[in-house]
């Protein structure tokens, strides 16, 4: 964390004062506080969720710089989602570690009105200074509906402000009408509210008297109880109930009977607040009683339909990918290079031994492994805002809904999943927009079974040395891509089952609830796009840097010790008769033959060589001897290495995964009798352990910080772990029982 | 690329020849779930206490509203307002509607 930017930095915050930024989600709530506070915010989690947590410096104007916290987008304060639970928590100061808030600015989206209103008849409750934004009325106004902002003022005894924030219009009258409502000590008008049943309000009155409330926190008391007898087996409820003791609980339902008489209490309150807000606009809003067709209905007419739709689905998803691959590898390249050329500038500053080892292996090593992600991972996050922001990815989730309820998750989980194809680590961080936690949970756990882009390598080398470059079923399909889809397919095939297993077991429960709002298709604001890539590329490196490096350095720690002085020695006297021999161009190759198989040496005497031998009896029914061990137990950190530690393992220095002297070192190499020790058995079944394998720890680490705990992240190791095994030796087994093996 | 474009194939084919709604229509009469792309119902009641009822009241979906159902089958998208959104069948079933202009 830490802010951005470098003017407003000097101003002095006004501790004092804390404005929080409420809305329903997709009415332009963060493209108004990017224009409200700029590039001066602050992006953090609230503890113990992963709802995200934005705050910015706001300035007022009058010389004076406050908070303003922008609150996650929500429909009501009934907190049916995580992101609601934080609004509610946060507007009725109960929210741990944030300061309580001096005043609201409410936005609202003008096409919507009536809807938008629901939350702000909520918020008025609370007795808090509000001002509202009414957003895109110029779009209101295109569709027929004429809005009376003054008097919709009158009405609701606040004041309102039309703005455009995508063209940051409206924006100085904000500011000018927060600063009033801030800077005067009471609110100059006193806001209506709906009146609910006289039974209720009197319950209300009676019981937030009972909990303490004085005149200053009256309002809040007030809508706690209010809320905790509305949400029946909700969030609210369950405070109520820590708050005044589980025997409140018979109580509770006596006061619901009474009110209600056995109706749901929230039909009660839906249709006592849209009644008002009728009455609330019946003077202010002019339009028409048909329900309208805009543009945004037109095109969906293509987008959502059966065929079309699903066939612009596959073209969008095309590109994304295409562009993930094809855009990053340029990138990726560069990346690579110049952590390599630092290694050899700074290595070549360093005497032999094991520091420069640490620094050039280990931490330099390390770091690029992790940034050489940032080029996917900020492509996938710019198609992702962009989608967003545009309002396509509903329309995504909708068509996907269907195939992902036969697992029991929904449409929203398609995302995530599409992602960790590229990389599981943004795949996972995308799954916070799932609200259901059981299903988020689910998506998070099989994400890591996408094929993600650094298995690719693995891929490439065993299907370039062992499997056969020909056609099969006439001239269609060439072995090598079939055997390529197989891969890619085995991760996704193994996921179906998973998810099932998992909803029925740990994170039991049906399906999950699935509602989704279609927002009105419009132009993505480029400022909120960029911001999102940019935060998500930063919050990348910071989390995973710092896990991945760690592991990365016990991990060379476990390939570099113990070094043997005796192997050493014998080498150095072995490469001084070398060097005293006449012919000096023989003498070059020689030398570099002879280091290499120092380090091979090295390696196999190693921890992790030792570690190696130790588990072959464990690998050998997969087909593999220590030596492919000793690379799988290398490439836990991140399954990318297991190429590189291949080319240290047969003596050829640096190779990568088109090398072809390492795919004949490994056609080469036998067993003690003299067989082969790859065959095609052996490199399927070497494939299939890596695409089922969880061997990433910046995947690890980012599956502990989404779900807040190490067990979900252990778990996710274990069963892959189990999985990758099983699926390896049932493939080495049966594809030698088939003869494949030659 | 090309792997991934044969498995987009077959997904794409798998959904476009998915079930249709009306294999699954039990007793939809009088529910949105019953009505056909483009027509408009009045709202009379909605059954039910979960959070997706919950949800959808929040939304508007009230007594005496108008809503247009704009895709049916699973899930179903339904205009209110000035607001847009999709829900399963299962919960479409449960918003009873009547057609102005019809008899029940």
């Amino acid at each position: 964390m830490g802010s951005l930017g470098s003017t407003a930095q000097n101003t002095e915050i006004d501790e004092s004062v804390t404005i929080a930024l409420v809305g329903n989600p997709n009415t332009g709530k963060t493209t108004l506080f990017n224009g409200l506070t700029g590039l001066f915010q602050r992006v953090g989690n609230y503890p113990g969720v992963t709802v995200e947590r934005k705050e910015g410096r706001f300035d007022l104007g009058n010389g004076r710089t406050v908070r303003l916290v922008d609150l996650p987008g929500a429909y009501s304060l009934s907190a049916l989602s995580p992101d609601e639970t934080i609004v509610a928590d946060v507007l009725l100061g109960r929210q741990e570690g944030e300061p309580p808030v001096s005043a609201v600015l409410a936005i609202v989206d003008a096409t919507n009105i009536q809807r938008n209103l629901y939350l702000v008849s909520q918020i008025l409750e609370l007795g808090l200074p509000v001002v509202l934004a009414l957003n895109m009325i110029d779009l209101a106004d295109s569709r027929g509906i004429r809005i009376e902002a003054g008097e919709i003022s009158k009405q609701l005894g606040v004041p309102v402000v039309p703005v455009c924030a995508s063209r940051k219009s409206g924006l100085p009258e904000i500011r000018a009408a927060l600063t009033a409502v801030v800077v005067s000590p009471a609110p100059p008008l006193r806001p209506t509210v709906p009146e609910f049943p006289d039974i209720l309000k009197d319950q209300v009155e009676f019981l937030s008297n009972g909990a303490g409330g004085s005149n200053a926190n009256g309002y809040v008391n007030r809508a706690r109880v209010f809320r905790g007898i509305i949400d029946e087996g909700g969030y609210a409820e369950k405070k109520l109930l820590e708050h005044r003791g589980e025997g409140f609980r018979d109580q509770l339902d006596q006061i619901r009977e009474n009110v209600s008489g056995g109706e749901p209490l929230s039909s009660l309150e839906s249709a006592v607040r849209y009644d008002w807000i009728g009455s609330v606009l019946s003077n202010a809003v002019t339009r028409s009683d048909r329900l309208q067709e805009t543009l945004s209905d037109r095109v969906d007419r293509y987008i959502t339909h059966r065929f079309f739709g699903t066939l612009i689905f596959i073209g969008i998803m095309t590109l994304v990918f295409q562009a993930i691959y094809a855009w990053s590898g340029p990138l990726m390249d560069v990346i690579d290079s110049s952590f390599a050329w630092i290694a050899g500038k700074v290595g070549s500053t360093m005497p032999e031994g094991a520091l420069r080892s640490l620094v050039v292996d280990g931490l330099i090593g390390g770091v690029g492994s992790v940034v050489v992600f940032v080029p996917q991972i900020g492509i996938l996050f710019l198609f992702l805002a962009l989608l967003e922001g545009c309002g396509y990815m509903s329309r995504a989730a909708f068509l996907m809904d269907r195939l992902f309820a036969r697992c029991g998750l929904s449409g929203k989980s398609f995302i995530p999943l599409l992602s960790s194809f590229a990389c599981a680590v943004p795949g996972i961080m995308a799954a916070r927009t799932i609200e259901d936690k059981r299903e988020r949970f689910t998506t998070i756990l099989i994400a890591p079974l996408m094929s993600c882009s650094a298995r690719l390598p693995v891929y490439t080398i065993f299907i370039g040395a062992f499997v056969p470059d020909r056609t099969v079923m006439g001239e269609w399909f060439g072995l090598q891509g079939l055997t390529l889809f197989a891969m890619y397919s085995v991760g996704a095939l193994v996921a179906i089952p998973t998810a099932y297993l998992l909803k029925r077991t740990l994170l039991g429960g049906g399906t999950t609830p699935f509602i989704l709002e279609f927002p009105s298709y419009k132009v993505p604001d480029l400022r909120t796009v960029f911001l999102r890539v940019y935060l998500s590329c930063k919050s990348f490196l910071e989390r995973a840097g710092t896990i991945i490096l760690a592991a990365a350095v016990v991990m060379w720690a476990l390939a570099y010790f113990p070094r043997s002085p005796d192997i050493e020695r014998n080498f150095e006297a072995r490469m001084d008769e070398v060097r005293s021999r006449p012919n000096q161009v023989a003498v070059e190759a020689e030398l570099s033959n002879l280091e290499a198989e120092l380090a091979s040496e090295l390696l196999n005497q190693s921890f992790l060589g030792r570690a190696g031998r130790i588990i072959e009896p464990a690998v050998r029914p997969l087909g593999w001897d220590w030596r492919i061990g000793m690379a799988a137990l290398a490439s836990f950190p991140a399954r990318e290495i297991v190429v590189a530690t291949l080319g240290t393992i047969y003596s050829l220095g640096d190779v990568d995964e088109s090398s072809e002297d390492l795919r004949q070192a490994m056609r080469n190499a036998t067993w003690e009798d003299g067989r082969k020790v790859f065959t095609l058995p052996v490199a399927l079944s070497i494939m299939v352990f890596f695409a089922l394998c969880a061997q990433c720890t910046a995947t690890l680490a980012i599956i502990q910080r989404e779900t807040q705990s190490w067990k979900w992240a252990a778990f996710s190791f274990s069963y892959m772990t189990l999985f990758a095994y099983l699926g390896a030796f049932a493939v080495y087994q049966l594809t030698t029982a088939l003869g494949w093996g030659g | 690329m090309a792997s991934l474009g044969r498995g987009f194939v077959a997904f794409f084919i798998l959904n476009v020849f998915r079930r249709r709604p009306m294999s699954e229509t039990v007793n939809n009469t009088g529910s949105l779930a019953g009505m056909s792309e483009g027509e408009d119902g009045l709202v009379e009641n909605i059954f039910g206490n979960s959070v997706i009822t919950t949800r959808l009241r929040e939304l508007g979906v009230t007594p005496g509203v108008r809503v247009r159902l704009l895709r049916s089958g699973c899930p179903t998208v339904v205009q209110v307002e000035g607001g847009r959104f999709c829900v399963r069948r299962k919960d479409a079933e449960s918003i009873k509607v009547r057609i102005p202009g019809q008899e029940r």
